[in-house]
């Protein structure tokens, strides 16, 4: 997996690693979702496509994963992984490919209530994205 | 950071650089070097650099990294020229504490304490994805946004005297369902009445000990009852309504000139469109929260029903302790109004002032302090001093001292039952991760956090309880 765990007093922390951005970016949702439900509980049945915009690269990010939550909370749609693009500098593209909340619903390990921008770095380095975030559980 | 030690249970850090004022942080020396591990500190005098603070910044014993404000800090606000900041107040906001009685004693109930913890866990929805007990159509969210446990007890979720002995009434006035986004309230529709996840849980406890008798009896406290406790909040709906306002308040900063040194702080003036928009929706989401916990009450006073007939369970009280209020308070001498932010620490006004319920207006407001999941729970009373020195404030639980991630390495899960079992205590979780991650080694010493408010005079000990099953998401 292209990311891992950071540890937090509090709450959860995860550090995702892309060739890409939208690589980056994928694997940080895949990192917060492999935190709430194992990816074997988590089938694709479906798409889903979000558009989200943002000021800068911070709140893109932030914005981005607080929708894959809203996802979640709001439609009950269990992603299993994400596709993510770029139309515009600070616009992002999320293809959702996962099925609505099964019945019975799998056994989850957290409920993330929300990404934060407590530490939040993203960095493009000698041709590698980094993100650094940690999200409130 | 160099701290100076005026008093026994105090540690000033004196303001520098960009510090508006000195922060105060509530502590013994051992639980100092505790907080001292982490960014709570740095947290703390960011929190003094906010435009209109008044008095210093403080951080209750309890305190551990937050986000932008340190868990357990407390600040006021002026109305005029000061700021309102959402991570002050926190995602779950109106994260708060109720406490019923009962009509039996712990033996009394110990026998059947496993056919209970599985009635309490079927009725109340615990855990990611669980629907609550009460659908809402759109009006009936707004309803409830509106009216808080009032909406509840309107529909016969509860009585007159749950809401009489809830904070505030279990209504905040001024909320407005417009002001909560669309985003929030598709969180929030399915999730009233379900207990959620983190550090959330409901409690069967017995009384083990009472430290002030005429309080506990007005409480319907007596050594060897049982009652029960539970922890919860605003859910999906309050998180987003923080996330929302965050990000509404980060793009208005520059055109008030704020400059803050954390992004989790962003903040606008209270007197402006976007300072008076959130505390608005924030008085939604909290009004949503009191409505949350009544709905658990009921589902509670079912399941004891389901297992004993029906069963008497009476609210003790019902307390925030993710919040911001207009309150008045002596600064100076003189009487001022003010906004004060209260993240993971709780209201406690001392005997005679006015919003404390006529039950235990001679005695001070009840305040109810969750410990760790298998350790102990307090009640304590608002005393003299926290008006004075805290704003009326004192802590709301043990505050965490161990990450998530080691707290899941250190046990494993048959070794947490097994101790749970040595205890005595009947746990029932949603996750074995979640029960993993709030091991009662993950977080400080309860009595230790107690004594420092109990000394310091911002609050004194009631009684003690401690679990005897427990119900986690």
């Amino acid at each position: 997996m292209p990311y891992r765990y950071l540890e937090h007093e509090s709450d959860e922390g995860i550090e995702a690693r892309g060739g890409t951005r939208g690589e980056a970016y994928a694997a940080a949702i895949e990192g917060m979702l492999d935190m709430m439900a194992p990816p074997e509980a988590r089938t694709v049945r479906e798409e889903r496509v979000m558009v989200i915009d943002g000021d800068d690269e911070e709140s893109l990010f932030v914005r981005t994963m607080n929708a894959v939550l809203l996802a979640f909370d709001a439609d009950r749609f269990l992603p299993r992984d994400a596709a993510v693009s770029f139309p515009a500098p600070f616009q992002a593209r999320v293809v959702l490919r996962g099925a609505a909340l099964p019945d019975p619903l799998p056994q989850f390990n957290v409920y993330v209530k929300a990404v934060t921008y407590h530490q939040l770095s993203i960095t493009h380095r000698d041709g590698e994205w980094v993100i650094r975030c940690f999200v409130d559980v | 950071m160099e701290l100076e030690h005026p008093t026994p249970y105090t540690y000033r850090l004196p303001r520098t650089g960009a510090m508006r004022t000195d922060g105060v942080l509530y502590a013994d020396a051992k639980l100092r070097a505790l907080i001292e591990g982490d960014a709570t500190l740095t947290q703390l005098a960011n929190v003094a650099t906010l435009p209109g603070i008044v008095g210093s910044a403080l951080a209750m014993p309890d305190a551990h990294q937050g986000y932008g404000f340190p868990i357990g800090g407390v600040a006021a606000m002026d109305l005029e020229k000061g700021v309102v900041s959402p991570g002050g107040i926190g995602y779950d906001i109106n994260c708060g504490v109720r406490l019923l009685t009962t009509p039996f004693t712990a033996e009394e109930i110990r026998p059947r304490m496993r056919e209970l913890v599985d009635r309490l866990f079927a009725r109340i929805p615990c855990g990611a994805g669980r629907d609550g007990t009460t659908p809402l159509s759109p009006a009936d969210l707004d309803a409830v946004l509106r009216d808080g446990a009032a909406w509840c007890v309107a529909r016969g979720i509860g009585t007159e005297h749950d809401r009489e002995h809830t904070e505030s009434l279990g209504r905040l006035p001024d909320a407005d369902p417009d002001a909560v986004t669309h985003a929030a309230k598709r969180r929030g529709k399915n999730q009233l009445g379900t207990l959620g996840s983190g550090n959330h849980f409901l409690e069967v406890q017995r009384v083990t000990a009472v430290h002030h008798d005429a309080a506990a009896r007005a409480m319907g406290l007596a050594v060897g009852n049982a009652v029960v406790l539970f922890h919860c909040g605003s859910r999906g709906l309050g998180h987003q309504t923080c996330a929302d306002h965050l990000e509404i308040m980060g793009q208005a900063m520059a055109k008030y000139g704020i400059t803050i040194p954390d992004r989790e702080l962003a903040c606008a003036p209270i007197r402006s469109p976007e300072g008076e928009t959130y505390l608005r929706a924030m008085r939604a989401a909290a009004n949503f929260a009191f409505a949350n916990r009544q709905c658990i009450t009921a589902q509670t006073r079912l399941a004891f029903a389901d297992v004993f007939g029906p069963t008497e369970l009476r609210v003790v009280y019902d307390v925030c302790h993710n919040i911001a209020k207009i309150e008045e308070h002596i600064v100076g001498g003189v009487s001022r109004r003010l906004l004060v932010h209260r993240k993971g620490a709780t209201r406690a006004f001392p005997p005679g002032h006015p919003e404390v319920p006529a039950a235990y207006r001679a005695l001070g407001q009840p305040v109810i302090i969750p410990g760790s999941m298998g350790t102990a729970s307090y009640v304590l009373l608002g005393r003299p001093e926290a008006m004075r020195a805290t704003f009326g404030s004192t802590c709301h639980g043990a505050g965490r001292v161990m990450s998530r991630t080691k707290a899941k390495r250190s046990m494993h899960l048959d070794e947490l039952r097994r101790a749970m079992r040595d205890r005595d205590i009947v746990m029932k979780g949603a996750s074995a991760v979640g029960m993993l991650e709030e091991i009662p080694e993950a977080y400080k010493d309860i009595h230790a956090v107690v004594e420092v408010v109990h000394n310091a005079g911002l609050s004194t000990k009631v009684a003690l309880l401690a679990p005897m099953g427990v119900i986690k998401g």
